[in-house]
């Protein structure tokens, strides 16, 4: 738990610095499947989605050493989306034949506000942290387990063919399904908290 | 749940976000050959299986990694050497290893002995046996790790979870020396809480050199402390220090000295292996204990054989070897103690926290020893005989800054190769830049750096580069107005901007530049961005070179085409790839029809050079909206490759490449070339490069060293159909290098880009030796990274192959240090046609050296042969010619160079007047004479690199070394 609590705030620090590579391997790790998800599904280029998660991390490397790490004002979270939705938005308009640099800049605020992206960050937001965690329950949990919390609870299939195909018992699927989704909520809770 | 609780606290919105999320759960290994997988346990580093492995009908244990901590090739390679070594022990209470590889989803994995017992944590408990039964079983764990410490494996992370006991009470040691790989490994963050746990799992058991976090110091005397641990658990039923949270822990290890266990007696479960513990004890086993617990490894047993013979020693009732520290020893120890203690209080307010993480960070990532980094040639290939190679060479700018996306495009014709760096910021933000690398007959170096002549911000020229012999043309991208295409010329000492193409058209497309191929006398550009419904694909232009080919100054480029094809309208934007060959001009359009793709073949009509004619149509057979088909193109003679680099067919994003053959009626599709060794989004064919039999596709996506490392794949069309034949990657491979977004190839060396985005220093790649110069269907530079060829003037091809053949390794100059830096690769082809054999033998020395003259005998499998031309060189770059004789049979006259003997034998005084001034030596031209009485000129066929004094003094001061 010690390192769960601590990795998020050492790596900003880390980030901060700038000259730690492997801080960047970890920032894109954890956070690049994020964006580029996110840049997806708001129709960019799968080449250029990676160029968005690059633009969001060298803006991070320069706001990093000014950057007051304030989990209370849930602030990296909001730099994060923020930066995610400029990078994204400043994309389309340059892939837009006609687009001029000027017109660019003035629409990235635009951008910023735009109902539509806001849906889409929160929900890949969302997903990004269950997936992150259900990837680290991997690990605490047996296969058979998993399964059978992948089919019911999140497949919302029933009970009892869960537990034919799996070759449990409902009870044991019931068992399954709750012991995870505690385990669950109570890591995506410790993530989301430790992210500020 | 408190205020922080929320959306992830409403089930509903939890499996909403989950479902979203595209997380499944971990389905059971594939591995061929095994059946019947049961779940043993599962950790941080991976899961245990038992499995029936089908060859053998045996039930067997399989251990499947995690992805994250072998995610490079260095240390799958480490990995992969030290099962290998393991593999072979044959010890009965070593588990044995029987095999190792990836699984289908690409995790390495190994198969081992399955031992039906329980953990040695298990059995400190009520199920104990006596004293005496206890440590006679620890002294055969002790006699395996002995075992092992002489053949110089250490294991690393021994602990009563690693020590297995079957049924007949008999121990197994288990996972020998794999901690090393994986503690080593690079962080990735979600292995890095499952394998701080784990780590976590291990700290009690480690010594304090490895809590320090100095894998260095880390020997077999670590391995006698945590056996140290393990006895002391054995007799106390506890730790020897308190084990609390990460730091502490640590600390403790550092510094507390352990009590006596006879002091302690047992605080474990009623009846463990202490069962009536003070006075069973005694002093004996406490030295023996405390010895192996010594903070300093100097202090503790040498191995574990040492200490399973003062175990046994003991149990004979023998004097053992152990003895308690003198008083002196331990006074300077308690003082020396308390000064770092107070160190450590002072410190600890502040940094206590950090210090601990710290350590166990570098602990993790420390490298390994650097006697286990050597190569291992074995692992170069894989079971089909594909192999892995780093580069030749790597070029990087000389005045790079870290984002110039260095490498995002790159060129190579012969001896010169061109690398675009768009984002430089030379001439305003993303300017552009492209560098021009000459090969000067032993490096490549940097001879120039281009800037457009009317250069500025955004203008991204070096988006896209080419080259053909004399002239290279640099493309820019579409950000800005004013696009054109830049040509430069050769003028025999610099590179000069000629020309600035731009389009008569009133409505120039947009990325007019942004693909740009040469050929010759042709230019063509194609436009990235179109007006939907626009039919434009490319603009050709073509030089007039004033009737005087050999003179540039007087030449003019001219827009003669605008190509469109019958069915083609933009669909909205854009065009990727452009190729010209002589005949052929190919332009794909990689968006056109829902991302389906297509890619259209032109034809230079004959007689009318200027003019290109719509030959076809090229789509895939298999064609898929999405799949990106067209997003790189290249063309040779009668082969088209084209990629579609999102191809979904091995893994999603998984890219391929098509080639197209020419069969003499029409084009059909040959083969779809894809990536092996697959670990998900791979991106072959986001660039491609043709050149003969050999198609060489760029994956930057590929992510086998990490995220966006990139790797390169090289298939060969071996006379029946297309083979991958290698996977090139780099000696700096990281994440988001990006290796593979560009890659040109002219058949003698393939270039490859990697502009690591936008967060690193770019680099281009050099490779040679893609070609099968021995026909063992095995490439040259496999053969060189096996290490089954010698390559010892390093220019990528096997020595055996040179046409001047292994001069040095008879160290014909009688210097060890003088270089033969090879001759160009193609005069064989030129001059034999398979009837003359181009047969050098080496230069022999036939007198000397002396202090001022060597001389020198060149002997070549002709009749008779002149030197028509020697040049020297003092640095090898600028090389002076010594004025030979043109006339046939004369000897070379003078200037240093003196032919003595006639017909195939020749000698050659290259005498004071030049050696002392001149280390590279190039024979320039040679005239010889076949059998049949006729005469060939060759030109440039070798170049000696005479050491100098002082090269020689530091190769054998090295060689000392």
């Amino acid at each position: 738990m010690l390192s769960q609590t601590t990795t998020h705030t050492s790596l900003l620090a880390r980030l901060a610095d700038g000259s730690d590579r492997s801080a960047w391997d970890e920032f894109h790790e954890r956070y690049g499947e994020l964006i580029q998800r996110f840049a997806r599904s708001r129709g960019i280029q799968p080449a250029d989605c990676d160029d968005v998660a690059q633009n969001v991390l060298l803006a991070l490397t320069r706001a990093l050493p000014t950057f007051e790490y304030d989990p209370a004002k849930g602030s990296f979270r909001a730099y994060l989306k923020a930066t995610t939705l400029r990078a994204v938005a400043r994309l389309q308009r340059q892939k837009q034949p006609g687009g001029r640099l000027a017109d660019i800049e003035d629409n990235l605020d635009l951008a910023v506000a735009d109902t539509d992206a806001e849906a889409t960050w929160e929900a890949e937001w969302r997903a990004y942290h269950v997936r992150h965690a259900l990837r680290l329950l991997e690990s605490e949990f047996r296969a058979a387990e998993l399964r059978a919390f992948q089919r019911y609870a999140i497949e919302g299939r029933e009970a009892r063919e869960t537990a034919a195909a799996l070759q449990m018992t409902v009870n044991q699927v019931y068992q399954a399904k709750s012991r995870i989704m505690k385990r669950l909520t109570e890591l995506v809770q410790q993530q989301v908290q430790d992210e500020g | 749940m408190s205020s922080g609780c929320d959306w992830f606290c409403q089930e509903v919105l939890l499996v909403q976000a989950a479902r979203h999320s595209g997380w499944t759960a971990p389905v059971e290994p594939a591995v061929p050959g095994f059946a019947g997988w049961q779940e043993l346990r599962r950790g941080g580093q991976g899961v245990v299986y038992s499995a029936t492995q089908l060859s053998t009908r045996r039930r067997v244990a399989v251990k499947v990694l995690l992805a994250g901590p072998l995610a490079s090739r260095d240390q799958l390679r480490r990995f992969d050497r030290e099962i290998d070594l393991i593999a072979g022990f044959q010890h009965p209470h070593i588990v044995r290893l029987y095999d190792r590889g990836l699984t289908d989803q690409g995790l390495p994995y190994y198969v081992m002995e399955l031992i039906d017992g329980v953990g040695l944590d298990g059995r400190i408990g009520p199920s104990a046996p006596d004293l005496r039964s206890g440590l006679e079983l620890f002294a055969k764990v002790c006699e395996a790790v002995g075992y092992a410490h002489q053949r110089g494996v250490i294991h690393r992370d021994l602990k009563p979870g690693n020590i297995l006991i079957d049924g007949a009470g008999e121990p197994h040691v288990l996972d020998f020396g794999l901690a090393k790989s994986i503690m080593t490994a690079g962080q990735s963050s979600s292995a890095l809480v499952s394998r701080t746990g784990d780590f976590m799992g291990s700290l009690p058991w480690s010594s304090p050199e490895q809590a320090d976090g100095v894998p260095e110091k880390i020997d077999a005397r670590s391995d006698v402390y945590s056996l140290g641990v393990v006895l002391y658990q054995m007799l106390t039923g506890r730790f020897p220090y308190p084990i609390g949270g990460l730091g502490e822990t640590i600390e403790n290890i550092r510094n507390v000295e352990p009590p006596r266990p006879s002091s302690i007696g047992w605080h474990g479960r009623p009846g463990g292996w202490g069962g009536r513990p003070a006075r069973q004890i005694g002093a004996e086993l406490d030295a023996i204990v405390l010895k192996c617990l010594a903070k300093e490894p100097g202090r503790r047993y040498a191995n574990a054989g040492e200490l399973a013979q003062d175990i046994q020693r003991y149990l004979a009732a023998e004097p053992i070897a152990a003895k308690r520290d003198s008083m002196a020893y331990r006074m300077r120890k308690r003082l020396w103690r308390h000064r770092r203690t107070v160190i450590v209080l002072l410190a600890l307010p502040v940094v206590a926290g950090l210090a601990a993480l710290t350590a166990v960070h570098s602990f993790r990532n420390a490298p390994l020893p650097t006697a286990t980094e050597a190569d291992a040639p074995a692992s170069v290939y894989d079971d089909a005989g594909r192999c892995r190679a780093t580069e030749l060479v790597r070029l990087q700018p000389s005045d790079c800054a870290a984002t110039d996306s260095f490498g995002f495009s790159v060129a190579i014709d012969g001896d010169t190769a061109v690398v675009g760096a768009r984002r430089d910021d030379d001439l305003g933000m993303s300017s552009g830049s492209a560098y021009v690398y000459q090969f000067d007959g032993a490096n490549w170096v940097q001879r120039q750096k281009l800037l457009a002549g009317d250069g500025g911000l955004l203008r991204n020229f070096g988006y896209s580069v080419a080259i053909d012999g004399d002239t290279l043309v640099v493309g820019m991208s579409a950000t800005v107005e004013n696009q054109a295409a830049y040509v430069f010329v050769y003028d025999g000492t610099r590179w000069v901007e000629q020309a600035k193409l731009t389009t008569t058209d009133p409505l120039p497309l947009k990325g007019f530049s942004q693909s740009v191929a040469i050929r010759g006398d042709t230019i063509v550009t194609a436009p990235h961005f179109g007006e939907a419904g626009d039919e434009r694909l490319a603009y050709v232009f073509e030089r007039d070179d004033g009737g005087t080919p050999a003179d540039r100054h007087d030449d003019s480029w001219a827009e003669t085409a605008r190509l469109t094809a019958p069915g083609y309208r933009d669909p909205s934007n854009l065009n990727h790839g452009v190729a010209l060959t002589g005949e052929l001009l190919v332009v794909a359009a990689p968006m056109w029809q829902e991302s389906a793709g297509g890619a259209f073949v032109f034809r230079r009509q004959p007689g009318r050079p200027a003019q290109w004619a719509f030959e076809t149509r090229l789509v895939p057979a298999d064609q898929r909206p999405g799949d990106s088909f067209g997003y790189a193109i290249t063309a040779d003679a009668n082969l088209i490759a084209v990629s579609a680099y999102t191809d979904g067919e091995v893994a999603e994003q998984g890219g391929a490449i098509y080639v197209f053959r020419h069969d003499g009626w029409a084009w059909v599709q040959e083969a779809k070339l894809l990536p092996w060794d697959v670990r998900g989004r791979t991106w072959l064919g986001f660039s491609v490069a043709v050149h003969g039999d050999f198609v060489v596709g760029g994956a930057p996506g590929d992510g086998q060293a990490g995220e966006l490392s990139g790797a390169v794949y090289v298939f060969e069309h071996d006379g029946q159909s297309w083979q991958g034949r290698a996977k090139l990657t780099t000696s700096a491979a990281g994440p988001i290098a990006a290796v593979g977004v560009s890659v040109a190839f002219d058949g003698r060396h393939a270039l490859v880009g990697a502009d690591h985005g936008r967060v690193g220093l770019g680099a281009a790649y050099l490779y040679a030796g893609l070609a099968d110069c021995d026909r063992s269907d095995r490439l040259d530079l496999c053969e060189i990274a096996a290490g089954e060829a010698a390559d010892r003037n390093h220019n990528g091809r096997p020595d055996r192959c040179e046409p001047f053949a292994q001069r040095l390794s008879r160290n014909t100059t009688g210097y060890p240090d003088d270089m033969l830096l090879g001759a160009p690769d193609d005069r064989t082809g030129i001059l034999g046609a398979g009837t003359v054999e181009f047969d050098f033998d080496p230069w022999r020395i036939i007198d000397g050296p002396g202090p001022d003259f060597n001389v020198y005998e060149l002997r070549t499998g002709y009749e008779a042969f002149d030197l028509i031309d020697v040049q020297v060189s003092r640095d090898g770059s600028s090389f002076a010619s010594l004025k030979a004789s043109e006339a046939a049979g004369d000897p070379i006259p003078g200037d240093g160079i003196r032919g003595t003997v006639p017909g195939s034998r020749r000698a050659y005084d290259l005498a004071a007047a030049m050696l002392p001034a001149a280390r590279f030596v190039r024979i320039v031209g040679v005239r010889a004479k076949t059998p049949e009485g006729g005469d060939f000129d060759l030109d440039a066929v070798g170049l000696i690199h005479f050491a100098s004094p002082h090269e020689r003094a530091s190769t054998r001061q090295n060689a000392k070394r």
